[in-house]
């Protein structure tokens, strides 16, 4: 299969896989191959692997690129530290405000599901809270001194129908709020229920901070593997592969839930991405057999293509999430959102309600005419 | 690398400030810290003591470290 990286690149996020096949690469790197290298792991976030890869004699680099290795990850770690900084005092904000939260994606992988958290890098901060204080826990924030990024379309949009809200820090560092897990149609099936049973703890500077399950942080690592872009990045597959392969998960928890969630299409698209480019044996994992053989049906087919095809747009999504949508009241609600947004959110994002109805209805078409 | 989770910048720490920070890691008096370090480290105690001050200072400094009892100087 021609995958979208490199066999290096391939082969670095790989590192420390039990089971992989992907083939270590021989010999020094000349320095066309070292800086192709260097950049795909800055792109794919896979400098912690780098760096482990090194130290382990995987991969085989002079002194002045073992040295640029090291800076790469030590700059990945400079922004994680920073980034976990950051997400304290938001857990720090909303305790004072009694809002409830778990923390998503990168921190909490790094921590729970990887041998070493600097193994794992990230770029932001990611917090789920309650749909119900989604408008409490931003207020909380901006009082706090933090700042939306985007206006929302109409006043409790994110709370009904959102994925969530981009915040900014004081210090201009990015934290995510999060109501449901993916945008778009699967984000809207989801029973968000499930995420706040199980928690799981690590301890960050001497505080214990709140995580998905284990069962509900592999259904989220699928989803952003398989739905975060249309092009899969490494490092979300090397999640999904980490925890197949390094944790016990309850697989009969996962098939309920997912089944529940209605995302066993999200689900098998990325455990057979991180099973094909990683190499992984079929039987390494139940899980790894059952993606090979799930077959979507056509409604999940449709679904998938708004997330995989190269030109998805945000309105192609949100048009398709009309369909998951229970209840005529709410699908009109939710259209009614889209279609005339509050005067904030076009100032943010359009220049004026008709260039905006042009533009998604534009990008509807298109995606149309191709399906 | 350590950032101190309220205030401050970030800042490396090397060779013996490594051992400190991982004996801190846990509260200790000064003379439990003494005396942990010269378990690991071949040295005479009035030595690691003055050596251990001013690497204590600098962390009480940058708030990377706190008191959290006040005990009887040691």
């Amino acid at each position: 299969m021609n995958w979208p990286w490199p066999p290096l690149c391939r082969a670095v996020a790989a590192h420390g896989l039990p089971g992989s096949a992907v083939p270590a690469p021989i010999g020094a790197l000349d320095e066309a191959a070292w800086s192709q290298l260097h950049r795909w792991v800055l792109n794919q976030r896979l400098a912690g692997l780098l760096l482990a890869a090194v130290a382990d004699g995987v991969l085989e680099l002079d002194p002045a690129q073992q040295e640029h290795a090291a800076q790469v990850h030590r700059k990945a770690m400079v922004g994680a530290v920073t980034l976990e900084r950051a997400l304290l005092r938001t857990i720090d904000v909303l305790g004072s405000a009694d809002i409830d939260y778990r923390v998503l994606k990168g921190t909490a992988v790094a921590h729970l599901d990887y041998p070493d958290p600097s193994l794992r890098a990230y770029g932001d901060v990611d917090l789920l809270v309650p749909g119900a204080q989604l408008d409490a826990a931003i207020a909380a924030l901006e009082q706090a001194g933090h700042s939306r990024r985007f206006p929302e379309p109409r006043p409790g949009f994110q709370q009904r129908f959102g994925k969530g809200n981009c915040m900014v820090t004081p210090e201009r560092m990015e934290v995510d709020l999060h109501r449901s897990l993916a945008m778009g149609p699967f984000g809207l099936t989801i029973v968000l229920d499930d995420l706040w049973l199980q928690p799981a703890t690590f301890v960050l500077a001497g505080t214990e901070v709140l995580a998905l399950g284990p069962e509900e942080r592999f259904l989220h690592a699928t989803i952003h593997a398989a739905l975060g872009d249309p092009v899969p990045r490494l490092s979300p597959l090397r999640d999904v592969a980490q925890m197949l392969l390094t944790r016990p998960l309850d697989v009969e928890r996962v098939h309920a839930l997912s089944a529940a969630w209605r995302i066993d299409a999200v689900v098998a698209r990325a455990v057979d991405l991180a099973g094909g480019a990683f190499e992984l044996p079929t039987d390494a994992h139940p899980l790894l057999a059952w993606s090979k053989t799930y077959r979507p049906g056509r409604r999940d087919r449709r679904f998938l293509r708004v997330y995989t095809d190269p030109d998805q747009t945000y309105a192609a999504k949100s048009f398709a999430a009309v369909r998951a949508i229970p209840g005529l009241r709410s699908r009109l609600a939710y259209l009614r959102a889209l279609l005339f947004p509050a005067r904030p959110y076009l100032a943010g994002r359009h220049q004026g309600r008709l260039r905006r109805l042009a533009r998604g209805a534009g990008q509807i078409l298109r995606t149309r005419l191709r399906s | 690398m350590v950032l101190p989770v309220d205030h401050g910048e970030l800042f490396d720490l090397t060779g013996s400030g490594l051992a400190v920070w991982d004996v801190l890691a846990s509260p200790h008096t000064v003379a439990e810290a003494v005396a942990e370090l010269l378990e690991r480290y071949e040295g005479v105690t009035d030595q690691v003591a003055a050596d251990l001050e001013p690497v204590l200072e600098e962390l009480l400094r940058r708030r990377a470290v706190v008191v959290v009892a006040e005990g009887p100087t040691q």
